[in-house]
């Protein structure tokens, strides 16, 4: 099954390292979305389908916590995976995630592998291109 | 006690972005002699919560260049646009300052400011509390100089 992913970060060139990673991983990734904070993430969710959402948690505007939490009020949490991808790996980080409604957690830094297990984790499903 | 966990957190979180996201092999070294005819670049990322401090990255800027393209897949560093470079070291800063805190075991929520460019190298100004280390990474295209500092977890 291929996927449609949105990468959700305030910065350029983690969103091309992203992009890059999914490519090394492979994923078997059929588009991939930018959006640079939540509020353009939630914007792009009323137009397109994706899958799998990847977003950071520090970003301006609207940052990832209250990101997952609009797509949770929305019910849009039970149609698309997310996953976090942070710098920030303490416990007590990720169980706040978790709680909100994330469905799975990657911190920086990750290698390409990693990446596509957390993927396959969260949606239970394998995604070789 | 702290100096030397602090210090071997941040060299191995350095190292292990180096290696796994930059895909650039690199190996601690003592502090090197500064070169003035060298131009440096830096960015720092400030961080408060359960702790406070800031985490510091420098680097010739010809090696920035050389690690921003293989972050982002352009090879040729040529081509590596300047305003490419300077998030690639802010994002840098980000990594190894959330990389050092995790492998510190930080027991309580610690959230960063957005990274920025900085000037000059902080050696100034720090308050008496604060516990500061520094590590050096050579990549081969140029060394990498980490700091990261925290308010009294000495």
């Amino acid at each position: 099954m291929a996927l449609r992913v949105l990468i959700v970060d305030d910065s350029p060139v983690m969103r091309a390292f992203v992009r890059r990673v999914l490519g090394i991983s492979g994923l078997d990734a059929a588009e991939i979305f930018e959006a640079c904070d939540g509020q353009e993430a939630l914007t792009l969710l009323e137009r397109e389908w994706v899958d799998v959402v990847l977003t950071d948690i520090n970003m301006p505007n609207m940052d990832g916590e209250e990101f997952v939490t609009r797509l949770a009020q929305k019910g849009l949490l039970a149609l698309v995976t997310v996953i976090v991808v942070s710098t920030d790996a303490t416990v007590s980080r990720m169980q706040h995630l978790q709680a909100l409604g994330a469905h799975g957690y990657l911190s920086k830094p990750f290698q390409p592998e990693s990446l596509r297990v957390e993927i396959e984790r969260a949606t239970g499903v394998r995604h070789v291109a | 006690m702290w100096h030397e966990q602090a210090g071997a957190a941040l060299a191995d979180a350095s190292r292990e972005v180096l290696e796994t996201m930059c895909f650039v092999a690199a190996e601690e070294v003592p502090s090197p002699e500064p070169n003035p005819a060298v131009a440096q670049i830096a960015a720092q990322v400030e961080f408060r919560g359960y702790w406070t401090g800031r985490c510091m990255v420098e680097t010739p800027e010809s090696c920035a260049r050389i690690i921003t393209g293989n972050f982002t897949g352009e090879l040729d560093p040529d081509r590596v646009a300047a305003g490419n470079m300077i998030e690639l070291l802010c994002e840098f800063a980000n990594i190894v300052c959330g990389a050092t805190i995790t492998r510190l075991q930080c027991p309580g929520i610690v959230t960063l400011a957005p990274p920025h460019l900085i000037y000059e190298w902080p050696t100034a100004g720090r308050p008496s509390e604060t516990s500061a280390v520094e590590r050096w990474l050579d990549t081969g295209d140029g060394v990498v100089r980490v700091g990261f500092e925290t308010e009294a977890a000495a």
